[in-house]
């Protein structure tokens, strides 16, 4: 997909160039499935979930989104009023959207946990300028808001950095519960569309110029 | 024959030394020089050129060769070496030498019989492997007698290099017919006579056929009379009083030579491990008994089970054959290439006995320069079965069983990048005489979209594919398990150097690791390694964009990444490449915060790049340096036509700092960030490793911070050493900004 356009006017002689800037690989689709049935028993509770998606530029951007939608939750459901900070909307139990109208947009709700949580999640997949990428997380917080633990640096359980959209495999990093957490198990797995767009190449007609 | 000669430099006064060799000296009244040369610099040796003759009595005549630090010739530092010009070798004298200090600069000149004196040439030698030292180098190739005097070469001499490479093509054997002032029989150019094959490199031998023509392939002695002129016209002036071609730019400093399919005529030649094929030659054929090529098609009448795809012959080389000897030596003895003797390994036949042409030279112990052969050994260029294009198609173009390195010279690569990276170099350069990066999907080729007007008349056609002699377009399984080799090894701040293309770019490479080299999908980035394309210096290409604006550059480059992207391919450019930093480009007021393709690609000026390294080796410093190409056999003086200028330029920090993105932590109520430092460089960080971060943003302060430089916070990344080749990461807390993002710079300290 690409997702925007600018047209460079210029003015030099009579050439004007409509100019299509460099459009980033198509927007990757996962599906997410969090095991929670071990938090049905935890006394860490009650718990609830936290999405971001943050700016790597620190300018707000707003070169990427996010988008969550077909919430299931195993038997358990969101509970309270969400929490809205930055360039998010929607509701979870339809779909919630993502912008980087600030440099840090977050959602929390709670959640009575089931034997499973899953969702999906469609991310925009534009480089920033700089170094700091920007950022999705998913997390689980614990009653003291803390996320918890988990093979994750930050205790989160998935984290998509959106890096050079390039080649290979795109690295969603997902982690496991770890501590009281054992068994708390995310897996995000791409959706076919997104394999498609992957592996997708054009082999056209070799038509080679090559000065020797 | 070779007419080099080893010899050891002294120090002494004037004419206290003369090793003369053992030829009698002929008087030569009237010798005039071509220009002077050095090259294959080491720290302790070099190598100089000199063409000279009286054209009124040509002979072999005693030169006096002058080498001394004082670029007055004082006659107290002044050593001396006598030997003679070789007729055979169009009057040409090359002498190696010994003896020399390192990191020193040295003057050299030609006396002649009757006192004549040539040009001065100057080199710098190497500093000692264990110095540390800032190196600075230039590169480009692609020297095309159309584009003489080859305006950008005049602002090569101010720039006082350490060294230049010469990366192939070095002449063409095409004709040129240049506007100018000199006398026509210099402006005007013939090409060469055809040694082989057919006018359209078909990839079919062209049969022996009398009636066509009086002498339809070259003799030996057309061979070596034709290019010796091609090589010499590069040193002469199109315009009188005008520059004197490439005279300067040899003179300048100590060179580096490699060669590519030009200097071997573009014909069957260039492909040096490919069988010999039948005899070639005169009006009957028979002039040279090997030399004529097979047959490149697929499962062509001549190569039928494509068995010409992969020579495994104990013998039948083509650069076994006459004709490829012989343009070897016109280019052996017009370049200033030391005696590196022969192959000595009989369990390869494909290199035993040939000429070594390959070599790595220690630039101070931050820097390994390795200069490649790409040409000797390879195996034949593919042909579709028709003929009319190369066959870039599995399994032909990734046969495992083919070469283009040839196996001696392979495992020398592999084990000099293995010891280079063990003895703690930081910097690994590598040239080649083909690029080795990926440009279009594998065996086919870019749609490309959205393209720029190139300007009135243009008939400009971007490279969309990797053709045929390229890495990735035939020899595709040796590339990718010499790639894997430097991944699996670790081998850090591997540079790939390389011309040919006529364009220039800066890219990352991929690799498959599984070895599947027909799934793109599979291909994932060579760690801490990239290439830079550049060139050409003169050549055709650049000369059909006469739209030079920005614009154009940024809608083409756009129009590639964006089909590349497409097709799966690593597009061109280093965005996101670990240490990357200072990125410029000319008219593009955001490549330092948003780096994008155009930012390391130029397709429409004439140019080399310069590499710098800074003493301690931690930064690489790369300028893409160039002019608007002018147009073919204009002839163009450079004080009348385009100014050169920086066009793009970029830094890479051996250490490099990557981040993730950002975490809000919501019980700490800290932003959080993991930043790891890696240390590519040849030597442990000495511990406590902090990190320091400057002008971080005013909304927010490093909660975590373990100390402080100049009111700028830092942190802890390792109490310990940080040995080479590893890393380390810290976990950043941040406060929470009440508003805005959070930005800083940082270092290593």
């Amino acid at each position: 997909m690409i997702n925007k356009s600018t047209i460079f006017a210029f003015a030099a002689g009579v050439l004007a160039f409509a100019s299509l800037p460099q459009a980033q690989a198509a927007t990757l689709l996962f599906h997410v499935t969090v095991d929670t049935a071990p938090l049905t028993t935890s006394p860490n509770g009650p718990f609830s979930l936290d999405f971001q998606l943050n700016d790597g530029s620190g300018s707000a951007d707003g070169n990427n989104t996010a988008t969550l939608s077909n919430f299931t939750f195993g038997g358990g459901a969101a509970t309270g009023s969400p929490t809205y900070l930055g360039g998010v909307t929607g509701d979870i139990s339809s779909s919630l959207t993502f912008s980087e109208s600030n440099a840090f947009n977050e959602f929390f709700q709670g959640f009575t946990a089931g034997t499973s949580l899953a969702f999906d999640v469609a991310i925009s997949r534009n480089t920033d300028a700089g170094i700091t990428p920007d950022s999705f997380i998913f997390s689980i917080l614990d009653s003291t808001l803390g996320a918890i633990t988990t093979s994750g640096p930050a205790g989160q359980s998935v984290q998509f950095d959106i890096t050079s959209p390039i080649i290979g495999v795109d690295a969603v990093q997902s982690f496991n519960g770890n501590g009281d957490y054992t068994g708390v198990n995310a897996s995000v797995v791409p959706e076919p569309s997104a394999n498609l767009l992957a592996l997708a190449s054009i082999f056209g007609v070799l038509t080679i110029r090559r000065r020797k | 024959m070779q007419n080099t000669n080893k010899f050891t430099l002294a120090s002494c006064a004037f004419g206290s030394l003369l090793l003369s060799s053992a030829f009698a000296a002929d008087v030569a009244s009237n010798v005039t020089f071509l220009g002077v040369a050095s090259g294959d610099v080491s720290d302790h040796d070099a190598t100089v050129w000199t063409r000279a003759v009286d054209p009124a009595a040509p002979q072999a005549t005693l030169l006096r060769l002058q080498v001394t630090t004082d670029p007055l010739f004082n006659l107290v530092t002044l050593s001396e070496i006598t030997d003679l010009t070789v007729p055979e070798n169009d009057y040409t004298l090359k002498i190696d030498f010994s003896g020399l200090a390192a990191a020193t600069q040295y003057y050299y000149r030609f006396i002649g019989p009757s006192g004549e004196t040539s040009i001065v040439g100057k080199f710098k030698t190497a500093p000692a492997p264990t110095a540390s030292a800032n190196v600075r180098f230039a590169f480009s190739g692609d020297n095309d007698g159309l584009m003489r005097p080859y305006a950008l070469a005049s602002t090569v001499p101010a720039q006082n290099f350490d060294f230049y490479m010469n990366l192939g093509d070095v002449i063409y054997e095409n004709a040129s017919n240049v506007t100018g002032s000199a006398n026509s029989s210099v402006r005007t150019s013939p090409s060469v006579t055809l040694s082989n094959d057919a006018l359209n490199f078909n990839g079919v031998p062209r049969a022996f056929n009398p009636t066509v023509g009086a002498a339809p392939f070259a003799t030996q002695a057309q061979l070596k009379a034709d290019y010796y002129k091609k090589y010499r016209e590069n040193f002469l002036a199109v315009n009188n009083g005008g520059q004197n071609g490439l005279q300067s730019f040899y003179a300048a400093q100590g060179m580096y030579t490699t060669w590519d399919n030009h200097e071997l005529g573009n014909r069957k030649y260039i492909d040096g491990g490919a069988p010999a094929g039948g005899s070639v030659g005169g009006p009957l054929g028979t002039d040279m008994p090997t030399g004529r090529g097979v047959d490149a098609r697929n499962n062509g009448s001549g190569n039928l089970g494509n068995v010409n795809d992969v020579n495994n012959s104990l013998t039948d080389y083509m650069n076994r054959s006459v004709g490829f000897q012989a343009l070897s030596q016109t280019f052996f003895n017009t370049q200033p290439i030391a005696n590196r003797g022969l192959v000595n390994n009989a369990s390869d036949p494909r290199s035993h006995g040939t000429r070594i042409y390959y070599f790595a030279q220690q630039w101070g112990k931050n820097v390994l320069f390795m200069n490649l052969d790409c040409r000797s050994y390879r195996d034949i260029r593919l042909k579709t079965a028709t003929a009319n294009a190369d066959d870039s198609s599995a399994p032909r173009a990734n046969n495992p069983g083919r070469t283009l390195l040839g196996s001696t010279q392979l495992a020398w690569m592999k084990q000099t990048l293995l010891a280079a990276q063990a003895a703690g170099t930081t910097w690994k350069f590598v040239t080649t005489s083909d690029p080795m990066d990926q440009i279009g999907p594998i065996g086919g080729a870019l749609t490309l979209t959205n393209l720029p007007s190139f300007g009135t008349g243009s008939t400009y056609s971007a490279v969309n594919a990797d053709a045929g002699k390229s890495w990735m377009g035939n020899y595709r399984a040796e590339r990718n398990a010499l790639l894997k080799f430097i991944a699996d090894n670790k081998i850090t701040n591997v540079v790939f150097l390389t011309a040919d293309d006529h364009q220039n770019r800066i890219n990352e490479l991929t690799y498959s690791p599984t070895g599947a080299t027909e799934v793109q999908a599979s291909y994932v980035k060579v760690p801490y390694c990239f290439e830079i394309v550049a060139g050409p210096l003169g050549a055709t290409g650049p000369d059909l964009i006469t739209n030079h604006t920005f614009a154009m550059a940024q809608q083409l480059s756009n129009s590639l990444y964006n089909a590349q992207v497409a097709a799966g391919v690593e597009p061109f450019g280093l965005q996101g490449y670990p240490g990357l930093g200072n990125v410029y480009r000319e008219n593009d007021s955001t490549a330092a915060a948003n780096p994008t393709t155009v930012d390391f690609y130029s397709p429409d000026t004439f140019n080399y790049n310069i590499l710098s390294t800074s003493p301690d080796g931690k930064k690489l410093t790369v300028t893409g340096y160039g002019m608007d190409a002018t147009a073919q056999n204009a002839g163009l003086e450079y004080s009348s036509g385009p100014q050169a200028r920086t066009i793009f330029s970029f830094d890479i920090d051996s250490i490099p700092v990557t981040r993730s993105g950002f975490v809000s932590d919501r019980r700490l109520n800290k932003i959080v960030q993991q930043v790891t430092v890696t240390n590519n460089t040849g030597s442990a960080l000495i511990g406590p490793v902090n990190l320091v971060l400057h002008g971080l943003s005013g909304n927010t302060a490093l909660s975590n911070a373990t100390g402080g430089t100049a009111g700028d916070p830092s942190i802890t990344v390792t109490s310990g050493n940080l040995a080479p080749g590893t890393s380390a990461t810290v976990s950043l807390q941040f406060n929470r900004p009440t508003t805005g993002g959070i930005t800083y710079t940082t270092e290593v300290q």
